[in-house]
């Protein structure tokens, strides 16, 4: 799933800020799609925090998730819990 | 200094969406932060890395159609008129931008802020506005035919005659949704 190539490559400095368990947990988050789709991981830093997104896509399923905060795990928590939210409401439908 | 910089087209050019404000050569950015650089017309700007960082920025006619924009930051900015056809503007932030009669057709705009823009004329045909934020936007004789607005945030978003609207009258109006007489576009 493209995982190193959406954290990119020309920031050294990022890649030593992520920690084992935020890598972890996003490639928690992308793998936490359906088999047949593709997901894709943003991230950005600015003065004010992080902001991301995971994109989740599919045939059947459609997923966009994101997150703004002080610091990269507060913005994973939010990704889980909007990804996890949205993947829930998909089952539902899914199956109803 | 900023003058000098070589310039050449945004499109088809792919952002590096991971960026640090304060970490990077800001020398590799041609406009960072800097309102009083135009771009209207005959100038177009790329950039190599990161995604681009054109707050209140004048881009106004600028081509920055099929790029990658993810997490880009143009609030404040003024885009009339300018292309963003075909671009990936996940998650982008546009509040208060300028964006009178700008083609943003096909455009996806998921998770976009666009609180309180100005799209008066703007082209937003085909566009995917998902979850985007469109609170108090101007969107009168916007075109959004065949757009997705699915879950978007339209409490207080202006429309009127002239606004092609995806979805019918009276579901805008219940999603808060506010019907103006128009005014001209060029005022």
């Amino acid at each position: 799933m493209s995982f190193n190539q959406t954290l990119g490559t020309t920031s050294h400095d990022f890649i030593h800020e992520l920690s084992h368990e935020d890598r972890s947990r996003i490639r928690w988050l992308m793998e936490a799609a359906p088999s047949d789709a593709s997901a894709e991981f943003f991230v950005k830093k600015s003065e004010t925090g992080f902001k991301a997104i995971l994109k989740i896509q599919s045939r059947e399923l459609r997923i966009v998730a994101g997150g703004t905060a002080p610091t990269l795990e507060q913005v994973i928590d939010q990704i889980d819990h909007d990804t996890t939210q949205q993947l829930s409401q998909w089952r539902k439908s899914r199956f109803s | 200094m900023l003058q000098d910089k070589r310039v050449s087209t945004f499109r088809h050019e792919e952002f590096d969406p991971v960026l640090f404000a304060t970490e990077v050569d800001e020398s590799e950015w041609i406009f960072p932060h800097a309102p009083e650089i135009s771009l209207s017309n005959t100038e177009t700007l790329t950039s190599t890395r990161g995604a681009p960082r054109l707050s209140g920025a004048d881009i106004q006619g600028a081509d920055l159609s099929d790029s990658q924009l993810v997490l880009g930051d143009f609030a404040e900015a003024h885009a009339r008129g300018a292309r963003f056809t075909g671009s990936d503007l996940t998650f982008a932030d546009f509040h208060q931008a300028d964006l009178r009669e700008a083609d943003l057709s096909h455009a996806c705009l998921c998770l976009a802020d666009l609180r309180d823009c100005d799209l008066r004329g703007a082209d937003l045909t085909g566009a995917d506005l998902m979850r985007a934020e469109l609170l108090g936007s101007d969107l009168r004789g916007a075109r959004l035919a065949g757009a997705c607005l699915h879950n978007a945030e339209l409490v207080g978003a202006k429309f009127d005659e002239k606004t092609e609207l995806p979805i019918p009258y009276e579901q805008a109006l219940a999603e808060g949704m506010v019907f103006e007489t128009s005014l001209e576009v060029h005022q």
